[in-house]
Parts: C-alpha cells; sequence; structure tokens
C-alpha cells in the first residue's frame, strides 16, 4: 500500500480516504467476488446514487492507491473485474502502521510517552488489552 | 486626466494586439472587427477558425512588415525627426526591440515546428505517455465500428489501442507518422455500444476535419508572436472551435446527437475525478473537459457547453 494522504479532521475510513472512496471501498469488503463497473455502479447506487463512469474512475484510484486489484476481461466487451486487495482489518492495521511507525521515527520519546499517559491515565480498558500484548511479548522473548 | 487614461488604454490595448511595435490604429481597428466577428460566429465553427487564424495571420505580417520597413528607414538614416531626435533616439531602440522579438520569435516557431514534427514522426505512443499502458489488440467490435466511421469520414482508418486504464477517456494523436484513436477500458466498460460510437466518431471527425493541421498551424502562430498576448487567447479559441466543430461533424456521421449527448453527459459526471487526460499537446485531440474557471485560456471546451450546443443542435 502506497502511502495515503491523512485528513485529520475527518473520522474513520474518510481519515485516509475521499468520501466516494470510502462508500466504494466498503461496499467492496462486503462484496466477496471480484465485480465489473456496471454490476458494482447497481450495488453502490443503494448507498449513493452515483453514474458508472464516476464508480469507474473511483474504483481506478483506489487501484492506483493500491488498495484494490483487477483483472481485464475479454469477454463480453473489455472490462475490469475488481477486488479488494486487503480485508478491512489489514486495511486498519496498515493505516495505524503508517501513522505509528511514522510518528515513533519522527518523535519518538514525546510518542512512547503520550501513549503510556494516555492509556494509563484515559482509557483503563486499553490498559488491560495492553498488558496482555505485554505479557505475551515477554513470555515469547524469555523462551 | 481623462484624455491622459484613454491614451494609455489605447496604448495598452495596441500592446495586447501588436506587442512591442508601434502603435497603429488600423490594426487595432481590424483586429476589434475580427474578435466581434469570432464573437458573432459563435454557430459556425469554420467560420469562426478562418477569423481567427485569419487575425492570427495578419498579426504575423504585421510584425514582419514592420520589421522590413522599421529596418530599411534605419539604414537609409531617415527616422522621423520627432522620434529620432530624442535624446534616447526611440526611433532605433523601437526597431532595435522589434526586430529581436521578430527573430525570437521565428527561431522559436522554427524550433517549435521540428519539436513537433519529430514528435508526431519519430516517438511511438508508448514514449509519448510513459504514464499511460497501451494494449496492443482491441476487441473486435471496437476495431469494426473505428473502421466504418473512417470510411463513412472518408479518411484513411486509424489504428485503434486501448488503454489500460479505469478513468473513462479517448483520445486521438499523431504518432509514429500514424493516426491512431486510444480508447481507455474504463469507457469501453462504462458507455453503452451506441455511446461507444459516438466518442469515436468524435475522435474521428477529428481527421476528417483536418484538425491537427489547423492546430498546428495556430500554435506556430501563437509561438511566433509570443510577444502579442492576444495570440494566447486566441490560439485555445481556435482549439476550442475545432472541438466543437468534431462534436457537429460526429453528430452527423452518427444520425443525430443524441448518443454523443448521453456519452458526454456520463464523462461528464466523473470529469472532475479524472486525472488522466493528456492534454495541451498540439498532436492530441481529447475527449475531456476542460475546467470553468479561465475558460477563455482553455484549450478543452467546458463539457456541459458542450453538451448545451449539441441540444440546440438537436432543436434546430
Amino acid at each position: 500500500m502506497k502511502l495515503l494522504s491523512l485528513h485529520p479532521r475527518q473520522r474513520n475510513l474518510r481519515f485516509v480516504l475521499g468520501g466516494l472512496e470510502a462508500i466504494v471501498l466498503q461496499q467492496l469488503w462486503e462484496t466477496d467476488k471480484p465485480v465489473s463497473v456496471r454490476d458494482f455502479q447497481a450495488m453502490v447506487s443503494e448507498r449513493r446514487p452515483v453514474a458508472v463512469t464516476t464508480v469507474a474512475t473511483t474504483l481506478d484510484r483506489l487501484y492506483r492507491k493500491g488498495l484494490v486489484s483487477r483483472e481485464l476481461v475479454r469477454e463480453g466487451g473489455p472490462h475490469y473485474l475488481y477486488k479488494a486487495r486487503m480485508t478491512e482489518g489489514e486495511f486498519r492495521y496498515a493505516v495505524v502502521d503508517g501513522v505509528m511507525e511514522a510518528l515513533l521515527e519522527s518523535f519518538n520519546d514525546v510518542t512512547v510517552a503520550y501513549l503510556a499517559e494516555k492509556i494509563c491515565t484515559k482509557r483503563p480498558e486499553d490498559l488491560r488489552v495492553l498488558s496482555k500484548y505485554l505479557n505475551r511479548l515477554r513470555r515469547k522473548g524469555s523462551t | 486626466m481623462m484624455d491622459l487614461i484613454l491614451r494609455y488604454l489605447f496604448m495598452f490595448l495596441t500592446w495586447v494586439v501588436m506587442g512591442p511595435s508601434r502603435p497603429m490604429a488600423w490594426i487595432v481597428a481590424v483586429t476589434a472587427v475580427g474578435l466581434v466577428a469570432a464573437f458573432a460566429l459563435r454557430r459556425s465553427f469554420r467560420g469562426r477558425t478562418v477569423v481567427l487564424l485569419g487575425l492570427l495571420g495578419m498579426m504575423l505580417v504585421e510584425s514582419l512588415l514592420f520589421v522590413l520597413v522599421s529596418s530599411y528607414i534605419e539604414l537609409l538614416g531617415r527616422a522621423p525627426a520627432h522620434l529620432a531626435r530624442t535624446s534616447w533616439n526611440y526611433f532605433a531602440i523601437l526597431h532595435t526591440v522589434n526586430l529581436g522579438v521578430a527573430l525570437i520569435g521565428g527561431f522559436a516557431a522554427a524550433c517549435a515546428a521540428l519539436f513537433i514534427s519529430f514528435k508526431k514522426s519519430r516517438i511511438g505512443l508508448s514514449k509519448m505517455f510513459p504514464q499511460l499502458e497501451f494494449i496492443e489488440v482491441p476487441p473486435v467490435q471496437v476495431k469494426e465500428t473505428v473502421k466504418r466511421l473512417a470510411s463513412l469520414a472518408g479518411v484513411a482508418s486509424p489504428d485503434v489501442w486501448l488503454v489500460d486504464s479505469g478513468v473513462p477517456s479517448a483520445f486521438t494523436v499523431c504518432a509514429n507518422r500514424r493516426y491512431s484513436i486510444a480508447l481507455s477500458v474504463g469507457l469501453l466498460e462504462s458507455l453503452d455500444d451506441k455511446e461507444t460510437e459516438a466518442c469515436i466518431a468524435h475522435e474521428i471527425s477529428h481527421l476528417k476535419n483536418g484538425d491537427f493541421t489547423v492546430r498546428l498551424l495556430a500554435t506556430l502562430a501563437k509561438v511566433a508572436l509570443f510577444a502579442k498576448p492576444l495570440s494566447y487567447l486566441i490560439e485555445p479559441a481556435i482549439y476550442r472551435a475545432r472541438e466543437f466543430l468534431a462534436d457537429r461533424t460526429a453528430a452527423e456521421l452518427i444520425g443525430g446527437p443524441d448518443a454523443l449527448i448521453s456519452a458526454l453527459s456520463k464523462i461528464k459526471d466523473s470529469n472532475s475525478l479524472a486525472a488522466m487526460s493528456p492534454q495541451g499537446l498540439t498532436c492530441v485531440c481529447n475527449l475531456s473537459g476542460g475546467n470553468g474557471l479561465f475558460r477563455f485560456l482553455n484549450k478543452q471546451p467546458d463539457l456541459s457547453t458542450r453538451i448545451e450546443t449539441l441540444r440546440e443542435m438537436k432543436q434546430a
């Protein structure tokens, strides 16, 4: 996945994608088989009415960003079959990985201190998850 | 005060039309008439092209004549007394500037002509557009449509290429001494057969109307007249007129503007998102639209204006 540009004021998928891109990608995750643009437009139109050309352009952008893969089919007029390159979980991980990697590289001490403080004081329920991870990592390290 | 303002306004206008040569009222007047004629000929795109190309030609002749005459006067040493006797020798300065501008313009135009002809004859498609990927064998149906429309229009059938891109787009280009029509997969998958045919007819019409030659002439004239700001408006206006003319010819080829209207409306929906559009090259005619801001400087007319013009044609 190429590095995505961030929109700090937006939440969820919109944090890293444009509005239509987010809708299209979400729909693609919910569709489990490769789809053509025309079939896909009918699906997306249930969420938001869009033209076929708009869907085609949006999918092309997602392809350029490395989020979907496509395959050229010649039968029945040349067209692409698109499918998502990663699952929703993998995508979320990739986004967090990209952001945190950059933060740890640029502002290491502040980032670590911030995480520790934020999780210890404001989010006790996350502290449990974190300590579970830490314990698992420690055990791995000792064996 | 008013007098001074008017005088400076006239000087500005002459600069816009003529560049740094001497203010001459008759050339400003002829240009004004030409511009009004071009504006009035809104519905005759051929007439418009002729008037605008004529204006460019007149500006070329004017600068050439001025340089010749002023060189002659300068050689004889007979500059007008009221200009030559000033401490700056205004006439000599004017002459030198104009000669320099004309030489630079001529040299630049010659370079541009060489460059464009080199590009047209020696460079292949994939080298001309390194950002695009071309697939060699287009579908049989598309190839047949191109052949049929080309013979209908009476031009040699161009090569057909498929562009590996999901963005709906089509363009015609002269590369390797051959005309090629490139259609993107995104165009074929999102338009139906009638609309695809209309897009191909538009591209064929560019060949039929000889738009590559018209564009070459306009661009070379603009390069030669680089010091005259008006040429920067006329050249894109010619490009736009040819685009409208190609729409009209396409509608005649396929028997009615309906398919082209619906194709253009579909393309318009995604046009704002599209990043792929090889615009501005003399050897490429492109189907996408320009943006609305500064449209008088844009070589690609607005898609909604094109749709409107086709609708008017339908009613007439």
